[in-house]
């Protein structure tokens, strides 16, 4: 043995004795070896500041821990920064296989012992199918926690399973199923915090596979030791999974509440229906201040964008990437934004979202409303198939015109006859092969409308043999119905025919360039904005010339460019895309309200809520004209007005749009829908915001009744439903009936949602409010330490915590004096302000 | 057994192949499955009749090495810089961003296998071929303790020779 190896050998032997020790003790491990080999020895201790502390032992239950406590360990099914997990048997009292977590080692402090012991509790108060049951937790003979749960027989969910490898909807179906057992917990004062596909089980049942959630509360009661100050060497890294990791987790300090899961949810949907996370750690180099960086700053791609083509074939990633764009795109998005006042705050109204997605409803994330929702609402009430179907045929007949106008300016001579012969045609394939297949006593009442033109699209061959111009209109046409659906490969295959043909036949005809307008048009919806913008940019100069600058295939040109440059980034030129197809379509109401609901978005994204308040007003008179008083569109266009009026403080001018909403939404939902309930809340803050207490205390009351009908007491919309009627009985100075529902509203709310969720603090303000108006003003503060120190509990730095809610407590005493002085004279004793 | 050999390489750069392919810049190449997909299929194509597992998982795993390697030089003649290939030493998410180059790694992988090839294997096992510590210890015929120890080993060594600690 050369002399190298040899102290290779040795320097190994050195380390790895000094490793069993604990890091204090290696340094005297060392120092004892350095008499008989002080060469290895200095080697050793070189190496020791390279080692990593990773968890090598137990390697085996054979060769180490054979059994804790009562159980038998059989098997390790997993280990790392939480622990390591034994399958393993209970011989009494009962026979059974369970899942036994041992935790770290450094785990030990009373502190941790107790957060474990109360999370171990917690736990046990969920009982849900969804969520792995607790058995057991203890200490065994080595001084180790350990907690036992229902032991889960099945795969971690993955976008490969068989399941959902083959259909979004089976994902949405899944992340929608594990929503529950998580609000479940979220109700018991549970939060995850490390919600990863790995801690989601798919476990097999008769009715098909159904997620179950483990690992509940262990990151908690981790995390807490880190706080612990002794321990804050053994983990200083934020606890989670970077993938999956809310922005807000990365901040050290910033308590996670149930949004935090909610946002792991949607990601671990995102890697579900893409086969990729939302957020590439290696994006970051794997770099941990890069990486948190990236968690807060990056937005994640579309999924649509992101279907990982070599993972499910080209095909078929093109086919789920049109399934999930537009409306899931934007459910999925909400779910990780990176401001958790704008997800779904609970991981109910996340399910609840995904379940109108599963039923093809029109979806709440897209607040305003698109000709795409138009469609989708569509499919689903065939009764408004009609509606669309002229859509489609408008376009279809401006062309049959325009085909006509050309013939008469070309062929001065052409015989009525001739012109007769065209239209005929035209009009002949739409009724037999459009409009007669959406008549229900044919196909029945739920054949979609996409069946219908794909079957059209079939039939163009034999239908439409009159001249290459119609031709290629009516493939164009059919093309464009067909991408507004989502079916790209049918719209594909009819363009090729009609690009070739129209390049071949049709000259300087306005339709020649029709085509190749339809297709870049697809471009911007697939994955190739940049491809589709460049086309269009070409194309827009033709189509304006042998068009005309107001033609509606060049306003549309317009507004598809602006979409593809919005989906790069480009938002100026994205504006001024739509601004030009808004402006050139003055007369066109569904191509301008098209260009305007795009406006409105980008508005509303580049925070120009002003400008975004015009278009929606527009869009709003549009939708009334075109389709009446009581369209479904009124509902979200009417109530977003209202609440961006809200947002800027406008109390006058959100009113006439809340009472519009709250009309359209009682006539077409009913008075009891969970909606109808929204709209109304939002005429009450108007109501209430305008000293119009005593009109906004009634429909406060409404909101209440119902939703404490439609989702419980304890449910959080239900919870913060009493805290702003409490906060409007405040306004009408009645204190002592207020007094109650705040607290309730309070504790509730702390409970169920955490002491850091903003409706909670909302709910605590109020409760100080009321508290400082009978009692004074000190005693209002008072309510508000006590709330703070609950912040602080939770491990928020009182700095932080006091941040939290400092706004708001300095304009306490303002709101009190204001209050008094609307309630005429001081009704309550106030020492505080007592000259 | 060198048919099986061949065709497992084969097998290997196909699926390397399209690994690569999806690889951003400044990407961490993730071996993990690579070794093991190719071995699975080799077996159940029966291309590996009369092979040792262990064996074989042992070569996937250098040839996965191999492959890494030659994927990284080429990107290096390419372009200078930026957009090296990295592999980390930890499995540890926490700290994957102990991100090493995989050309230097490949160089300080071969010093160690002088001083102790055992231990460049289980390194080339777990890092290149992405196998599970159990695997590694079966296919080299050793106990999980003293993988677990080498690997432990092995890694402070690596990281030490890559900070330039000793020559």
């Amino acid at each position: 043995m050369n002399p190298a190896t040899r102290r290779h050998a040795q320097a190994r032997a050195i380390f790895l004795e000094a490793i069993d020790h604990p890091p204090e003790d290696r340094a005297s491990v060392v120092r004892r070896a350095e008499a008989s080999d002080p060469e290895a020895a200095a080697m050793a201790r070189e190496l020791l500041a390279h080692h990593d502390d990773e968890p090598r032992g137990p390697t085996s239950p054979a060769e180490a821990v054979t059994h804790v406590g009562p159980y038998r360990l059989l098997e390790r099914l997993g280990s790392g920064g939480m622990g390591e997990v034994y399958r393993a048997e209970q011989t009494d009292p009962v026979e059974r296989r369970v899942a036994l977590k041992l935790m770290p080692p450094g785990f030990a402090s009373a502190e941790a012992t107790a957060r474990f012991e109360a999370e171990a509790l917690a736990l046990a108060a969920v009982d849900h199918p969804g969520v792995a049951r607790y058995l057991d937790s203890g200490v065994d003979a080595h001084g180790r926690h350990y907690l036992v749960t229902e032991l889960v027989e099945g795969e971690p969910v993955a976008w490969d399973a068989p399941e959902i490898r083959t259909s979004p909807e089976a994902a949405v179906e899944c992340i929608a199923a594990a929503c529950a057992p998580v609000h479940r917990a979220h109700q018991r004062g549970l939060i995850h915090r490390d919600l990863k596909p790995a801690n989601i089980l798919l476990r097999q049942t008769p009715t098909g596979p159904e997620p179950v959630v483990i690992d509940f509360g262990i990151a908690r009661a981790l995390t807490g030791s880190a706080f612990d100050g002794k321990l804050l060497t053994m983990n200083l890294a934020p606890v989670g999974t970077p993938s999956y990791m809310a922005p807000e987790q990365t901040r050290p300090g910033e308590p996670p509440d149930v949004r935090s899961d909610v946002y792991a949810l949607g990601a671990v949907l995102y890697e579900l229906l893409t086969a990729r996370p939302p957020l590439d750690p290696a994006d970051a180099d794997h770099d941990p201040a890069r990486l948190y960086r990236m968690i807060r700053e990056q937005t994640p791609r579309k999924p649509s964008e992101a279907v990982d083509p070599d993972r499910f074939g080209r095909a078929h990633a093109a086919r789920r990437a049109a399934r999930l764009r537009g409306d899931l795109d934007a459910i999925v998005l909400r779910s990780l934004d990176k401001n958790p006042a704008r997800r779904f705050p609970s991981a109910e109204s996340f399910a609840a979202e995904l379940g109108r997605w599963l039923r093809h409803e029109p979806v709440e994330s897209r607040p305003i409303a698109t000709p795409t929702r138009l469609f989708r609402l569509a499919r689903r009430h065939p009764g408004e198939t009609a509606t669309i179907l002229v859509a489609a045929a408008a376009v279809t007949i401006t062309t049959v015109a325009a085909v006509i106008g050309f013939f008469e300016a070309r062929h001065a001579t052409a015989r009525a006859e001739e012109q007769l012969a065209i239209t005929n045609a035209i009009n002949a394939f739409m009724q037999e092969e459009v409009f007669a297949r959406a008549a229900p006593e044919l196909d029945g009442p739920t054949t979609p409308i996409i069946e219908i033109v794909r079957a059209a699209a079939e039939r163009t061959d034999a239908a439409l043999a009159t001249t290459p111009a119609v031709e290629t209109a009516m493939r164009s046409t059919l093309a464009e119905v067909l991408i507004s659906l989502g079916d790209l490969e049918v719209a594909g295959a009819l363009l090729a025919h009609a690009e070739t043909a129209a390049a071949e036949l049709l000259g300087a005809h306005p339709e020649r360039y029709r085509p190749a307008a339809a297709r870049a048009s697809s471009l911007v919806l697939t994955e190739r904005a940049d491809a589709g913008a460049a086309a269009l940019l070409e194309l827009i100069p033709k189509l304006e010339h042998t068009r005309g600058l107001h033609d509606p295939i060049t306003v549309r040109a317009w507004n598809d460019l602006g979409v593809a440059l919005m989906s790069t980034g480009k938002l100026a030129e994205a504006q001024a895309a739509f601004e030009t197809a808004a402006e050139r379509s003055h007369d066109r109401p569904l191509q301008r309200f098209r260009a305007l609901s795009n406006l409105a978005t980008l508005y509303e994204d580049a925070g120009e809520p002003r400008r975004s308040i015009d278009a929606m007003a527009e869009l709003l008179e549009i939708v009334e004209q075109r389709f009446g008083r009581a369209h479904m569109f009124i509902i979200p266009l009417s109530s977003n007005l209202a609440y961006t009026h809200l947002e800027l403080g406008e109390p006058a001018e959100a009113l006439p749009y809340a009472r519009r909403a709250a009309e359209a939404a009682e006539t077409i939902l009913g008075p009891h829908h969970i909606h109808t309930l929204t709209t109304l809340n939002n005429l009450a803050s108007a109501l209430s915001q305008l000293d119009r207490a005593e009109d906004a205390i009634p429909i406060r009351e409404r909101v209440l009744e119902g939703r404490t009908a439609l989702l419980g007491e304890d449910a959080p919309g239900t919870l913060t439903a009493t805290n702003n009627l409490a906060s409007t009985l405040i306004r009408a100075a009645r204190f002592e009936r207020a007094r109650p529902l705040a607290q309730r509203a309070a504790a509730g709310l702390a409970q169920h949602l955490g002491p850091a969720h903003p409706d909670t603090i909302d709910a605590f303000i109020t409760l100080a409010t009321v508290t400082a108006c009978t009692e004074g003003l000190p005693a209002g503060q008072a309510v508000l330490e006590h709330a703070i120190t609950q912040l602080a509990d939770l491990g928020l730095t009182a700095e932080a915590a006091r941040k939290a809610y400092r706004e708001n407590a300095d304009t306490l005493d303002a709101t009190i004096e204001r209050i008094q002085r609307r309630a005429a004279g001081p009704i309550t004793p106030n020492p505080a302000r007592a000259p | 057994m060198q048919d099986a050999s061949q065709t497992l390489y084969a097998e290997i750069r196909r699926v390397a192949a399209g690994q690569l392919r999806s690889e951003r810049r400044g990407h961490t190449l993730c071996a993990t499955d690579l070794a093991n997909e190719a071995v699975v299929r080799l077996i159940d194509s029966g291309g590996a009749a009369g092979v040792d597992r262990g064996e074989l998982l042992r070569r996937a795993a250098r040839q996965c090495r191999q492959i890494l390697v030659d994927h990284a030089r080429r990107r290096n003649r390419i372009k200078r810089g930026g957009g090296r290939p990295t592999l980390s030493l930890s499995t540890d998410p926490a700290a994957t961003h102990q991100a090493h180059d995989v050309l230097e790694l490949d160089e300080a992988l071969a010093k160690l296998a002088e001083l102790d090839p055992r231990q460049a294997d289980v390194v080339t096992m777990r890092l290149f071929g992405g196998l599970s510590m159990p695997q590694v210890a079966q296919a080299l015929g050793i106990s999980l303790r003293t993988a677990e120890n080498d690997w432990a080993f092995a890694k402070a060594w690596l990281r030490r020779e890559l900070s330039g600690g000793e020559r």
